[in-house]
């Protein structure tokens, strides 16, 4: 073979060699990559509000905050534990009772409260302890802390 | 001993006129011996890797106890429900995935969703997602492109199907996100 052919063949050789390489290296590349991320959610059990709306609201004022937990009841009752403050009775009510005090009376009060349950229904199992916290535009809390039995 | 007896001597002629036939061949060889250079190229391509960078979060919401529901969390990280009321948000998150690879390089996108599991192992609710690369759109596309850098981020948002009444607890899953070259 002359030196030629043999220099040929070499070349060829190592574009083979460098051919199957690169064939690996995009078959790894392209191969599926993933990774896998937590999903949660946490379920509170609800309540059940029967006059709220209209008592926290009676004279166009909020009571008390925080309301004292012993007349909590007054505003919240329970249903055996289980039932709903998310009915769209109390959730419309409060919450366009809560914007319209909140146009009228909000800024003289200084509550400005500007969501009715805020960012908090907590839940103490075994307590039977509910609260519906209502943030006020400055961030601190219009605390409505309520209590069923 | 002087050159003029060494060339009479007729072992040291042999050696000569061998010597001078293999130079002389080499030569010739070497007269007619040419090169040339085939160029070889490639390009390696980055591979295309995936990291979680954020949960999906749905926070805390009440069920309703008569009428099912959802809770959605926008791929911008927002909580909304319809029949549920959602309690806390403060923890809710979209799941956010960073991708890196080779640049400008178009890749696909294939989401995995499973329901969540109440921590009694039992009860369920379905999740439904939807992602994209801007945490803005949600178009769920099947592909997207890397940047120039080669970067980018898939965002995945998601609806929970809530049962009336669904039982309070924690629940848990997974979305997992695959991706990988067009």
């Amino acid at each position: 073979m002359t030196m030629k052919g043999s220099l040929l063949c070499f070349a060829l050789a190592l574009t083979l060699i460098m051919a199957i390489a690169i064939a690996n290296a995009n078959a790894n590349a392209n191969a599926d990559s993933r990774a896998t991320s937590a999903t949660s959610a946490t379920v509170v059990r609800a309540v059940n509000v029967i006059q709220s709306a209209r008592t926290w609201l009676s004279n166009n004022r909020l009571p008390s905050l925080p309301i004292p937990s012993g007349q909590a009841s007054q505003y919240v009752s329970s249903n055996s534990g289980q039932a709903d403050i998310s009915s769209n009775y109390v959730q419309s009510n409060v919450q366009s009772n809560l914007e319209a005090l909140r146009r009228r009376e909000c800024e003289k009060a200084g509550l400005c409260c500007t969501s009715p349950f805020g960012d908090r229904l907590g839940e103490n199992p075994g307590k039977g302890l509910q609260q519906v916290s209502v943030r006020q535009t400055d961030g601190a809390e219009c605390a409505l802390t309520v209590m069923f039995n | 001993m002087k050159l003029a007896t060494i060339f009479r001597n007729s072992n040291a002629h042999r050696v000569a006129l061998a010597s001078a036939v293999i130079l002389g061949t080499v030569g010739v060889s070497n007269a007619f011996a040419a090169s040339d250079t085939a160029t070889s190229s490639g390009t390696v391509v980055t591979p295309i890797t995936i990291t979680s960078s954020a949960n999906l979060n749905f926070g805390e919401f009440a069920a309703d106890p008569t009428t099912a529901g959802t809770v959605v969390v926008s791929t911008g990280g927002v909580a909304s429900a319809t029949t549920a009321v959602i309690t806390k948000d403060t923890a809710v998150t979209a799941a956010a995935f960073a991708i890196a690879g080779s640049n400008d390089a178009s890749f696909s996108v294939a989401v995995t969703d499973n329901e969540v599991t109440h921590t009694d192992t039992t009860t369920t609710m379905a999740l439904t997602t939807k992602h994209d690369n801007d945490a803005t759109t949600e178009d769920s596309l099947a592909s997207y492109a890397l940047s120039a850098t080669g970067a980018a981020t898939i965002y995945v948002g998601g609806t929970l199907a809530v049962a009336a009444a669904q039982l309070a607890g924690a629940y848990s899953g997974t979305v997992t996100v695959a991706v990988a070259y067009n």
